[in-house]
């Protein structure tokens, strides 16, 4: 999942970045109030997690700026303000959830998965399909109650798709949720994530549309 | 001490009222002595003269004596014109006791002289049985009618039977047996007798006393009434107090919005207007204190999530890389802290008690000295080029240790913001009335828009926030230490590209540094005595 943090403080960014990055998220971390601006203008993500005390602009115009793109980006905004007004106004502009400074990490990412959730449209904390049970919180899948051993992007890819089930994935958008700017990416990597997939969860799960990507089918197609 | 102003104001107005009673009080007591001396004196003149004439009447005017013959006959009305007569004799005194009844001496040759069944000693009898005994001056009233020839014709009962007074016209005073007479006494044209009448000193003081004793029981009567009025007025006039002090009591001591000044006196406006000023001062300074303590905790809380999610970082990750930088960015925000806390105690206390600091002539290029050789090894680092350049300089009056942390912030600010191989150039220059600090960097320099900005607590500039681990506080701390020694801090655009860092410190004038210098002993003793 492609995550944007805005942050301008060194250490508390690198932290947030390597934590983030253990969720397996992919995280990409701008310094700067107008770098992050131009970055939401071009990119998408599935969340961004933004600081307010920026040293060039204020974190909540940047949030203004995306709202009034019509971008429904799911918003974490961090902040040291604890004051109730602060609260207010920041989420009146449009952020969906707020952390005060100094935060625990875990729960910046349980607070990341109930975004994503709800983005997503469910409200139950696992996601099933056919036998599968995928949990975001533990990083588990269940293939008809029993574990399956996935390596981080096979869960990522997974997750990525059931969380889109019934809609094609293009293989780009796949490789842009895996991967922040700085990996490096194989062109294969995608293909090869899937077999694997396969190969543990049943090949009917995950069906290739030829030159587009790929798809979960819903349950009630079949 | 404390006193109550009620309490104050009864017992003063008291007593005044009852001096400024008192003396008046006195002065109305000999006014009305003196008035009734002359009322009284007049009074024995008249029933003097009244007497004299009635008397005169009786022994050389026949009329008179034709007058009471011939009315004898039709009684009544004589009676009572008689009646008339001696009453207006004796009503100037009050009524008389004569003494006619018993043991009456009249001599027999003056006997004669009036008729066999003398009818004024009839009416003089009638009248005096009436009601003249009961009255209270009627023993103080007296007179004698002396013949020169035979002596002591007629006199009333309180009167003596020897002669009153020597006096034979006029008024004179006697005293006998132990009582002041006033006596008025007059001679007929002839010489034939003298008529005196006499009345004793009693009448007159005891009247005065009466006025006098009439006023005083007044005048304690009305006391506590007096006393009672004051206390309402007092305290009615005090209720403003009561309001006011009722106001502060409810009040916590975090509310400091303004007393009410509706319906004050005119003397508590002022004291009330003075207690707002001051609750809209100490208001700024808690605002002031707000603000840094809500700027500062927000300050602290960013590294301190820093450290907090590397050291989750630190205790989740199995990648014995990733923990080791993950220990390492914490050891650097501990670093960073402690420098910022550092930072914050030392502007706190130049925030507080800066009014009681000791300055003295100091010659400033030691203290940069002094700094530089501190600094010079994180300078070195960077391989910073850092020169000191000093001339015409005379030595200012200033707390040396804030001068110092002065210098050091703005030395310090230029390393941390100058690349490294960049230079510094450090100057101290000597003016007419300035001493110029000047500190220029090779660092990014700050656009001149964003020189306000920079000066305000714990910002920090965009493009140097993650190169120069600052404290936000530098400048901070640069200006207020100038403000406390009046000097100014300008900035600018430094001739290396950077920023040009320029305080001026006042110099002190040449004649004024001797009385500087006593009052700067004076105060440095003390000082040290008290500490």
């Amino acid at each position: 999942m492609r995550l944007l943090l805005v942050e301008d403080d060194e250490i508390l960014g690198d932290g947030l970045v390597a934590g983030l990055k253990m969720e397996g998220y992919a995280v990409d971390w701008l310094t700067n109030g107008k770098l992050a601006d131009e970055a939401l203008k071009i990119n998408s993500y599935e969340l961004i997690v933004l600081d307010l005390n920026l040293p060039d602009m204020d974190g909540l115009d940047i949030l203004r700026a995306l709202r009034n793109r019509k971008d429904e980006t799911p918003v974490m905004v961090l902040t040291a303000k604890d004051t109730i007004p602060d609260r207010v106004l920041g989420l009146d502009s449009g952020a969906d959830d707020f952390v005060i400074k100094p935060f625990e990490l875990d729960e910046v990412c349980a607070r990341l998965r109930a975004l994503a959730r709800r983005n997503e449209g469910r409200s139950a904390p696992t996601i099933e399909y056919k036998g599968i049970v995928l949990d975001p919180a533990s990083h588990q899948v269940t293939l008809n109650g029993e574990k399956v051993d996935l390596s981080q992007k096979e869960f990522e890819i997974l997750s990525f798709l059931m969380s889109n089930i019934g809609r094609v994935i293009s293989r780009a958008r796949l490789e842009e949720s895996l991967y922040s700017w700085d990996s490096d990416i194989e062109s294969n990597t995608v293909e090869v994530h899937i077999h694997y997939l396969r190969k543990k969860l049943g090949t009917s799960i995950i069906r290739t549309v030829r030159g587009v990507g790929y798809i979960i089918d819903s349950e009630d197609d079949k | 001490m404390n006193y109550s102003l009620r309490q104050l104001l009864l017992v003063t107005l008291l007593s005044a009222s009852m001096l400024i009673w008192g003396v008046t009080a006195f002065i109305n007591y000999k006014v009305t002595r003196d008035e009734v001396a002359a009322l009284f004196d007049a009074e024995l003149a008249q029933s003097a003269k009244v007497l004299h004439t009635f008397v005169e009447g009786l022994l050389h005017g026949d009329s008179l004596a034709e007058h009471w013959k011939k009315n004898k006959a039709d009684a009544a009305p004589a009676n009572s014109t008689e009646k008339k007569i001696a009453l207006q004799l004796w009503s100037e005194e009050d009524s008389l006791s004569l003494h006619s009844k018993k043991g009456l001496k009249i001599p027999v040759n003056a006997a004669k002289d009036f008729s066999g069944d003398s009818p004024l000693w009839q009416i003089f009898d009638e009248f005096l049985q009436t009601d003249a005994f009961g009255h209270k001056y009627a023993r103080k009233i007296a007179f004698q009618l002396w013949s020169n020839d035979d002596g002591l014709l007629l006199h009333s009962e309180s009167a003596p039977t020897f002669e009153f007074s020597s006096s034979v016209h006029g008024f004179s005073e006697r005293k006998i047996d132990g009582h002041l007479w006033h006596i008025f006494s007059i001679t007929n044209p002839n010489g034939e007798y003298v008529i005196h009448v006499g009345q004793k000193e009693e009448i007159r003081s005891q009247l005065t006393d009466e006025i006098s004793s009439h006023l005083v029981t007044q005048f304690l009567i009305g006391l506590p009434f007096l006393g009672i009025v004051i206390w309402l007025i007092v305290g009615h006039a005090l209720k403003p107090i009561n309001r006011l002090e009722k106001q502060l009591a409810k009040r916590e001591a975090s509310y400091l919005k303004p007393l009410s000044t509706k319906k004050l006196p005119n003397e508590i406006l002022p004291v009330v207007n003075e207690i707002n000023n001051l609750f809209s001062q100490l208001e700024q300074a808690f605002e002031h204190e707000r603000r840094f303590s809500a700027d500062a905790s927000h300050e602290l809380r960013t590294p301190l999530a820093g450290m907090l999610t590397q050291a989750q970082v630190a205790l989740r990750t199995s990648d014995e890389e990733v923990r080791k930088q993950a220990l390492q960015r914490i050891k650097q925000a501990v670093n960073r802290m402690t420098y910022m806390v550092q930072q914050l105690l030392t502007f706190s206390r130049i925030e507080s008690n800066t009014e009681f600091l000791s300055k003295e002539l100091t010659i400033l290029s030691r203290e940069v000295v002094q700094v530089i050789a501190d600094v010079e090894p994180a300078a070195h680092k960077k391989r910073i080029q850092m020169e000191f350049v000093e001339e015409n300089e005379s030595p200012i009056i200033v707390n040396a240790p804030l001068v110092n942390i002065l210098i050091r912030n703005v030395i310090d600010n230029a390393i941390k913001y100058t690349p490294a191989q960049g230079s510094i150039m450090i100057s101290l220059t000597g003016q007419k009335s300035h001493l110029q600090f000047c500190v220029e960097d090779s660092g990014p320099g700050i656009a001149p828009e964003q020189y306000e900005q920079s000066l305000k607590r714990f910002h920090r500039c965009a493009e140097t926030v993650n190169t120069a681990q600052g404290s936000g506080l530098g400048f901070s701390i640069v200006q207020r230490i100038a403000a406390i020694h009046g000097a100014e801090l300008i900035l600018g655009a430094s001739q290396y590209g950077g920023l040009k860092v320029t305080i001026l410190f006042p110099v002190p004038k040449p004649q004024s540094e001797k009385v500087w210098q006593k009052k700067l002993s004076f105060f440095n003793s003390k000082k040290y005595k008290s500490a």
